[in-house]
Formats: structure tokens, sequence, C-alpha cells
């Protein structure tokens, strides 16, 4: 009877010293992880708003250019990103997230597109569950950098289709990746569709956005 | 008994006694973290430290752990040091984290760990059990960086992000998918166990 009373005071006295350790190392680390998680958001959106962040920079130095040069704002319930000059009054351009099935799991991309709504500043994926080195290169920037500067025109357009390496060139055109033919299929589906109703709801919202995006200063995703 | 020396003990844990090819244990991760080298390197490191200090704590409080509760104290202990090693990644190199994703938090239920814990770590002093953990945590990581080497090399061209083979080279698409480790994991037993047999005892 007294060993089990023992075994019992032991395993509680010996979990009560591993969870405590535990909590203070979470207390210790939360709030970096924390801002990890917000920055590493952040830099995807200054990019894809081609507000390029030096490499180096480290968590706090990508919030604070992101506090500098982007408010955010939301409509009809999705967050939408307006950056802006460097006076902190002129748009530059919208940014969003869209998403979509992937091969794997959902695929989280963030769009960015000019002042004027007519073209692509630049699209990265910032989360997605794709095989590593093949659909996974989705983030790399050889595939990235070829959104940069699309045309944006026309109602109903097709945004994008993608061609195997070294297809017919076009505006609108985008080397897949290869090997990686579902998620190259799967993205093309979803950017398209995502694309065309949602940059649709923000022209009809520009001056709606602007003009909330400049009245509340400091929000943060 | 006659103590073996610290020199036996890792010589043991990386090659004639290796956890992974020679008693085939904890090959769930080895399939799934090792299409690059470093991520393979991390991992290492995490197992390495876990296996350590785990054998290290259960061996300290071997004299004093009831034996009928002694399996859910090295888990305790095991989760314990895991969840350690995941905040750290997770606070001071977020994108290898991201990378592992959940295989982190599997080292707790990596068969390596528990297996020095209950045949080693409770059994002997605290010293030859941290050695014991840290040779069986290396003789892991050991052949998981061979597999990532072959695999990145003929799956990328590269060895730790450096691309070191030519354009030309057909990159081996297989070798990018977790079956490839079955493959070369598989081959590496097989050369080992032919070249180098396991003694009879």
């Amino acid at each position: 009877m007294k060993k089990r009373l023992f075994s019992i005071v032991y395993m509680f006295f010996l979990t009560l010293v591993c969870t405590g350790a535990l909590a203070a190392l979470e207390m210790g680390t939360r709030e970096r992880v924390a801002l990890n998680a917000t920055a590493r958001l952040q830099r995807v959106i200054l990019e894809v708003l081609a507000l390029p962040v030096p490499a180096d920079y480290s968590p706090r130095q990508v919030s604070g250019l992101f506090d500098n040069r982007v408010r955010q704002t939301s409509i009809d319930n999705r967050k939408v990103f307006v950056g802006l000059d460097e006076d902190g009054k002129t748009p530059i351009g919208f940014a969003f997230s869209a998403s979509g099935p992937g091969f794997w799991g959902p695929i989280y991309s963030m769009v960015g597109i000019d002042a004027d709504m007519e073209k692509l500043l630049g699209l990265n994926f910032y989360d997605h569950n794709e095989t590593p080195g093949l659909g996974g290169r989705i983030t790399e920037q050889a595939f990235t950098g070829q959104f940069a500067d699309m045309p944006l025109n026309g109602e109903g357009q097709i945004f994008f289709s993608f061609e195997g390496a070294g297809g017919k060139p076009g505006v609108t055109e985008v080397d897949a990746i290869t090997g990686a033919t579902e998620t190259s299929v799967r993205v093309e589906k979803f950017l398209n569709k995502e694309l065309a109703l949602f940059i649709e709801t923000l022209r009809a919202n520009r001056q709606k956005i602007v003009s909330s995006a400049l009245s509340k200063g400091d929000e943060k995703p | 008994m006659m103590r073996e020396s610290s020199a036996t003990i890792l010589s043991k844990g990386l090659w004639s006694d290796n956890p992974v090819f020679r008693q085939i244990l904890g090959i769930c991760s080895a399939l799934a973290v090792t299409n690059l080298l470093i991520n393979t390197s991390i991992m290492g490191v995490a197992l390495i430290f876990v296996t350590a200090f785990s054998s290290l704590t259960v061996s300290a409080l071997r004299n004093i752990t009831p034996l009928r509760i002694r399996m859910m104290v090295q888990v305790l202990i095991i989760a314990s040091y895991v969840i350690v090693v995941d905040m750290a990644l997770k606070a001071y190199l977020p994108d290898i984290s991201r990378a592992l994703g959940p295989y982190v938090g599997l080292i707790i239920t990596n068969c390596i760990i528990m297996g020095r814990c209950e045949g080693y770590a409770r059994n002997n002093p605290p010293w030859p059990a941290f050695v014991d953990g840290l040779a069986n945590g290396l003789g892991y990581a050991f052949v998981l960086l061979a597999v990532a080497f072959v695999r990145e090399l003929l799956g990328f061209g590269s060895l730790f992000g450096v691309t070191v083979l030519p354009e030309s080279f057909t990159r081996w698409t297989i070798m990018v998918m977790a079956p490839a480790a079955f493959f070369v994991l598989g081959t590496f037993i097989w050369i080992a166990n032919t070249y180098w047999p396991k003694k009879e005892k």
C-alpha cells in the first residue's frame, strides 16, 4: 500500500517539475515564436507588393518595415493589405490571400496587384504541403518571379495558363514545374478562379478600401 | 559485470549495434526527413540531444523510480525533452521547424530512445547512460545522413543546398519521394550485412 502511494506521489511531483519547466520555457519563447510567424507572413506580403525585404532582416525589422508601408483593411470579410508609398499616403498596390486545394493539402497564396488594378505586382505561396523538391518548388523565385508584372485585363479572362518548361511564350503563360503536374494543374485552377472573383470585388470597392486603409493606422494581421 | 568503457559504448552505438541498420529501429523518421541533408542534420542533432539527456535523466532517477511505473516516467521525461527541442526550433530556426513539420514531435515515439532508456539507462549509472544515449543518437544521425547524402545528390543534384552536379545530369525524381529512403536504406543494410556480418554470440 505504501509503495503504491509513493508511486502516485512520485509521478505527481515528477510531472509537476517537467510541466513547470516546459511552461516556463514556453513563456520565455512565446513572444519570439509569435513574432517569427507574424514576420514570415509580413515578409510575403511586402514582397508581393514589390517592396523588397533584405534577406538578412530580422523578424523585428520586417515588422517595422511592414508597419511603415502597409495598412490592413477588409472587404467582404476578407483581409486586404494596402501597400503605401514612402510618404505613407499614396497607395502603390493591394495584396490579398487566395487559397485552394493542392495535391496533398490546401495551398495558400498571397497575391499583389498594382494601385490601378491592371497588373500583378507579385505572387507567392506561404503555406502548403506539396512534396519537397517537386510541388514544393512553387515557392521558388524561378517560379513565383514569372507572375510579376503580368497584365490583368478584361472580364472573365483566364489569368494564367501553365505551360511545360520552354513552352510558347506569352504575357500570361507561366512555365509549370516539371514533375509536379498535379500541383501545377491545381494551382492554375484555383488561382484563375479566385483571382477572377476577388479582383472584381476589389475593383468595385477600390475607393472604399483606400479610404478605410488610410483612416485607420496600425492594425496588424 | 565489468563496466564497458565510453569508447566501447560509442563504437557499439555507431556501428556494431547501430540502432538503424543493425536493430532496424526508428526508421519511420529515417524515411521522412532524409531528402535534404540540412533537415537531416537538424533532426539528427535533435535526436542526439533527446536520447542523451533522456538516458541521463532516467539513469539519475533509476534508484528511486518505482519499477511498476517506470515506463510512464520514461515517456514523461522523453516527451519533455522533445518539447524543449520543438520550442527551440520554433523560436530560433522557424524555417527548419516548418520543413521538419510533425517529425520533431514524433521523436517521442522513436523506439531508439525508449529502447535505450529501458535497455540500458535504467540499469546503469548516469555517465555511461549519457554516453550510450549519445552514441545511439550519433548512430542514427550517421545512417540518416548517409541516406540523405544519396537522396539529395541524385534527387536534387546538390549537397546541403549547394548544387554540385551539372544541369545536364537528369535528376532522379524518385529520390525526392519517400519510397527512395526504403531503397537507399535497404541497400545500406544489405552492404553492411554482406561485408561486416554481425558476429554470432
